[in-house]
């Protein structure tokens, strides 16, 4: 069927004239003519009867026109000029449009491309619903976390996990060396990647260590500066960076895919390299963010459970006026952090919305609420109730 | 208005016109003149469908089409059988007996 192909290729090059066509219908509507004069038929009438027979010729015309391999997508060329005229002739319209399609073009990316990422692309980690982010929570802090003296006793005793490990945070840090760059260095525990489950695409992890304080600095880069600034030059290993005016060696590049637990951008892995001794000592300590690997067949609330008696020497350690605010939290892993970042305003705007329909659809049989007269006497009852509840209340036992 | 002809199946059509052009090249008057005289005035094939039904079939390319000179002396587009045209009218024979025959069976048994 290639030379069938070739050939309605070749139609789109070559256009047929219409006067061509023209003349061919005009030749059948003459023979026509002459096949009536030749029945005897008088010229006049032998003309009148065969435009009769022969119909519309505009219809013939446009019905073969339209049997032409391009002919939609020349109609649908002719829309869009027509459509680019009527835009030129109403500007200030043309504009309006033009600027609700950026907009909302713009809007729908920006959304998409972070809800892409936290919602739907599964995270580059080996056995991803294994990991699980653990940590205290408190009323001011809203993500889980833990502090230095706490966290190395939860890992030495602690039983639900394969592995235990921590990372704190992300800082700025400087290239200071021929094109100096600002770049993100995020500080990380030596197990770190080994508990995500990612290895380095090409060189190794830190080692332990590389991860203790006043060691030899070193540094694993992310695929994307390794693009950017090394343009993927396989003899990257072993180079030395000048990052913050300390001499740190590459030992490992990550792959592209790479993503840390917090969805945070870095461009550099580092070892945090604490003291764990001081640690340790330090009262209330640093403060970190810890990951585990669960092991097979223990469930998110198994670990719960199996955590609380560390959880609870830590708590013993606190002042007891904390003690009632701090809370234990272990829950799958870094999608469950972004999401209250990301969903936590949409959610509150949404439970919100209630709140604001609920009156204005009440409010034909009951005013505006009133706290019962009971209630508004008693601080007790205003401070440990939010209005809401209480409104609530009243309106649910009313009819 | 279009003359009441086009009651033929679109693919009857075109396998119409393959075959008056496996004689020799024609015009288009010319092959609805043959089909006309050829089926004894049933088949009366309209302009209206008929230019289409060329001009379709020269875009596939089981036709091509040149300028020439009618009876009469007058200039006239001449339709002639392609290569690829030559097997496409076996295929569409075949498949035409085919169905013929089914029908034929279908209407024989009731």
């Amino acid at each position: 069927m290639l030379p069938e192909w070739l050939t309605r290729i070749r139609f789109f090059f070559i256009r047929k004239q219409r006067a061509d066509l023209d003349e061919e219908l005009r030749f059948h509507l003459d023979q026509l003519v002459q096949q009536g004069i030749a029945a005897g038929s008088s010229p006049e009438e032998a003309r009148r009867r065969a435009a009769l027979e022969f119909g519309s010729v505009e219809a013939a015309r446009e019905q073969t026109v339209a049997q032409r391999p391009t002919h939609r997508l020349e109609s649908v060329f002719t829309d869009f000029r027509y459509a680019v005229r009527g835009c030129l002739r109403n500007p200030t319209f043309a504009l309006a449009v033009l600027l609700t399609f950026t907009l909302g073009i713009g809007a729908t990316t920006a959304v998409f491309s972070v809800v892409d990422r936290i919602l739907f692309r599964p995270l580059p980690y080996a056995q991803p619903e294994r990991l699980v982010s653990v940590g205290l929570t408190a009323p001011i802090i809203p993500t889980e976390f833990m502090l230095g003296g706490s966290y190395y006793d939860w890992r030495d005793h602690q039983q639900p996990f394969q592995s235990f490990t921590s990372e704190t945070g992300t800082d700025p840090c400087d290239l200071t060396e021929e094109n100096p760059a600002r770049l993100i260095c995020a500080h990380v525990e030596a197990n770190f990647l080994s508990t995500l489950g990612v290895a380095p695409i090409r060189g190794r992890n830190f080692t332990r260590d590389e991860d203790l304080p006043n060691s030899s600095k070193v540094a694993v880069i992310t695929d994307h500066l390794w693009r950017e600034r090394f343009n993927r030059d396989p003899s990257v290993l072993n180079k030395l960076l000048t990052l913050d005016g300390q001499p740190t060696r590459i030992v490992g590049v990550l792959p592209a895919s790479f993503e840390l637990p917090t969805l945070d951008t870095a461009d550099v892995l580092v070892p945090q390299a604490l003291d764990e001794a001081a640690q340790r000592k330090a009262e209330p300590g640093r403060v970190m963010y810890a990951f585990a690997r669960l092991k097979p067949g223990v469930s998110i609330e198994d670990a719960t459970k199996q955590l609380q008696p560390v959880f609870n020497y830590s708590l013993s350690l606190a002042p007891p006026q904390f003690r009632s605010e701090v809370h234990l939290l272990v829950r799958a892993s870094a999608t469950a952090r972004s999401m209250t970042c990301v969903l936590s305003p949409g959610f509150s705007l949404a439970s919100s919305l209630p709140c604001c329909s609920s009156p204005a659809q009440t409010s034909s049989a009951f005013s505006w609420p009133v706290p019962p007269p009971a209630n508004a006497n008693s601080p007790s009852a205003l401070r440990s109730e939010p209005a809401v509840p209480a409104w609530f209340s009243n309106h649910s036992s009313k009819p | 208005m279009d003359q009441p002809t086009s009651d033929l199946l679109q693919g009857t059509l075109d396998l119409l016109i393959l075959k008056t052009l496996a004689l020799e090249p024609m015009h288009g008057w010319g092959i609805a003149q043959r089909i006309q005289q050829v089926s004894q005035d049933v088949l009366q094939i309209g302009q209206g469908s008929l230019y289409p039904a060329l001009h379709r079939l020269e875009y596939k390319g089981w036709i091509s089409s040149e300028w020439g000179a009618s009876e009469n002396n007058r200039r006239a587009r001449y339709y002639t059988l392609t290569r690829v045209g030559k097997k496409q009218l076996e295929a569409e024979l075949a498949n035409w007996d085919r169905l013929s025959n089914a029908i034929r069976l279908v209407l024989k048994s009731v």
